[in-house]
């Protein structure tokens, strides 16, 4: 600071430099300081208040979209079981449903019968005539698609195979004819497999199919039924005269 | 067996979305999933909204309409207003899936509100069954589900579920702690099951405060399978016939007839033709020409 003062800046009646303008100027910026950071504290305490409002209210009509919407206020992870501590917001991941036990489709894709022979097992249709379309191939069997699939819960499950034919002589269902209470029998497929325990062996005429609704229902216990042609070879009858009709018992599972 | 104390009315549906467009709703492209939301608090009151949108109220114990979304990553924000939380959750949705979001408690009862999906099985099924998906959501140890008095489903834990194709009717159904046969947790209740449909049904609730709860809904299946067939013919050799196999039975049975008459006939004459021979050899010399060899 100059002494030197030009007479002009006394006229205007700006502060004279000393120490009382030196106070003022100070205690001014002490004053500025002081309101900036009240300012600032004020800030921060406005961010602060609606979570311990969320936190303590009870009130439902506080509504989340009045919160800032860059709210973050808890952990991100998965909460566990927490009784004492109950996270306002979190972002979690939802988990998939965990299967218990088979749920997909089980078709059955091949069948081991009580002398161990193992056959093929193919999907078999009714035709509109009302016969069961089982495959030509006396080494394949035919699983009719109305009824039930393995391990199902409640219905009949039917497989039926060629006992023989010209071509290929005795198929393996022919050792079903001498089949014995108590033999096993087991339905393969692509997920798991189901023992079967033969529980009945009869024969039935032919013809008389059609009153055998029992063999063919989606109700009742869950059983597997194996037919296969039996009885006289009567050939200007239609050959076989007999339906063998094995029934048998899921046997069960002893895991968990 | 005891009788089902009420009958679980089906599809209870609340809570219709506005979503921010994403296609057309009415013909969902082969892109689109569709998701169900099903809210498992009994008593409580909670909202959700999917990507930031419109808040809607579910009621408890219920399942919201379908809602159609992009397959992949979306938030779904459920919010809490009884006791005041919010809860972001990321789903990742199957291109052309059907799902079932359910918000519920977990096994332990204080424990926080968890998010688990299940699929809906779609496959077909034959005209006289229905599918049953039930699902594990209450705040419940593991328990087994009996269906008609069988223990159908054994040993389900919470987060976890079954499916079964049964036949369609009214079937009765309770939930048991597992391994025991009593007392239920739930029911049992009388579930109806429709031909041709897919019936969920969630376990929510706890036994503390009676709050235990049964969520039914329903969606349409398509059929497969054939009738009963009328006649299975399986054999064309003949070869394990009880009779003999390479000759006509008829023709067998009329030669079996035959032969004890021709063998008959035919020692007859063996014997009858003898016996002359030796009459004329003794009266040939005696008499001459009267007698002719036989």
């Amino acid at each position: 600071m100059s002494d030197d003062v030009p007479t002009e800046h006394r006229h205007r009646g700006g502060l004279r430099r000393g120490p009382l303008r030196t106070a003022i100027l100070v205690s001014a910026f002490v004053l500025m300081a002081g309101v900036v950071l009240a300012l600032v504290s004020v800030q921060a305490g406005q961010r602060d208040e609606p979570s311990a409002r969320l936190t303590a209210s009870t009130d439902p009509s506080d509504s989340p979209s009045s919160e800032p919407s860059d709210e973050r206020s808890s952990e991100p992870s998965n909460p566990g079981p927490g009784p004492t501590s109950t996270p306002t917001r979190w972002r979690t991941t939802a988990r998939p449903g965990i299967p218990a036990g088979i749920t997909s489709s089980r078709q059955p894709t091949a069948i081991r019968l009580p002398d161990g022979e193992e056959m093929d097992v193919r999907k078999a249709t009714t035709d509109a005539e009302g016969e069961l379309v089982v495959p030509d191939d006396v080494d394949v069997a035919g699983w009719w698609d109305g009824g039930a699939r393995v391990s199902d819960p409640f219905g009949t499950m039917v497989i039926a195979a060629h006992v023989d034919s010209e071509i290929q002589g005795l198929g393996p269902f022919s050792a079903l004819l001498s089949a014995a209470e108590g033999d096993a029998v087991e339905a393969l497929t692509q997920e798991a497999n189901q023992t079967y325990v033969v529980s009945s062996v009869t024969r039935i005429p032919r013809d008389s199919l059609t009153e055998r609704d029992d063999l063919f229902t989606s109700s009742g216990p869950h059983q597997l039924v194996l037919l296969t042609c039996a009885g006289d070879f009567i050939p200007q009858q239609g050959g076989y005269q007999d339906l063998a009709v094995v029934v048998a018992e899921p046997l069960e599972r002893t895991s968990g | 067996m005891t009788k089902p104390s009420r009958i679980v009315s089906v599809g209870i549906l609340s809570a219709f979305f506005l979503l921010p467009a994403v296609g057309s709703a009415s013909s969902a492209a082969p892109a689109d999933s569709q998701v169900f939301m099903v809210q498992g608090l009994p008593g409580e009151s909670v909202s959700v909204s999917v990507d930031g949108g419109t808040e809607r109220e579910l009621a408890a114990g219920t399942v919201s309409d379908g809602v159609t979304l992009a397959s992949g990553e979306h938030v779904l924000s459920f919010t809490g207003k009884d006791t005041a939380w919010r809860m972001d959750v990321d789903v990742d949705l199957r291109a052309g899936g059907s799902t079932d979001v359910v918000i519920h408690r977990p096994a332990s009862p204080d424990g926080d509100p968890i998010v688990t999906t299940f699929e809906n099985p779609r496959a077909p099924v034959t005209s006289d069954r229905g599918r049953v998906q039930v699902a594990h959501t209450a705040t419940v140890p593991p328990a087994d589900i009996v269906v008609d008095g069988d223990v159908v489903f054994a040993n389900v834990a919470n987060g976890e579920f079954a499916t079964a194709e049964v036949p369609a009717g009214v079937h009765d159904v309770s939930i048991v702690p597992t391994g025991q046969t009593g007392p239920a947790l739930l029911g049992p209740v009388d579930l109806e099951v429709e031909p041709a449909t897919l019936t969920r049904v969630y376990a929510i609730g706890q036994p503390e405060g009676n709050s235990m709860d049964v969520v039914v809904a329903t969606l349409p299946l398509s059929t497969n399978g054939s009738q009963a067939p009328e006649q299975v013919n399986t054999g064309s050799a003949g070869l394990v016939s009880d009779r003999s196999a390479s000759a006509d039975s008829w023709t067998l049975g009329w030669a079996a007839a035959l032969v004890p008459v021709v063998a008959g006939l035919t020692i007859g004459a063996t014997l009858l033709a003898r016996r002359t021979r030796t009459v004329v050899t003794s009266q040939e010399t005696t008499v001459g020409n009267r007698y002719r060899r036989v």
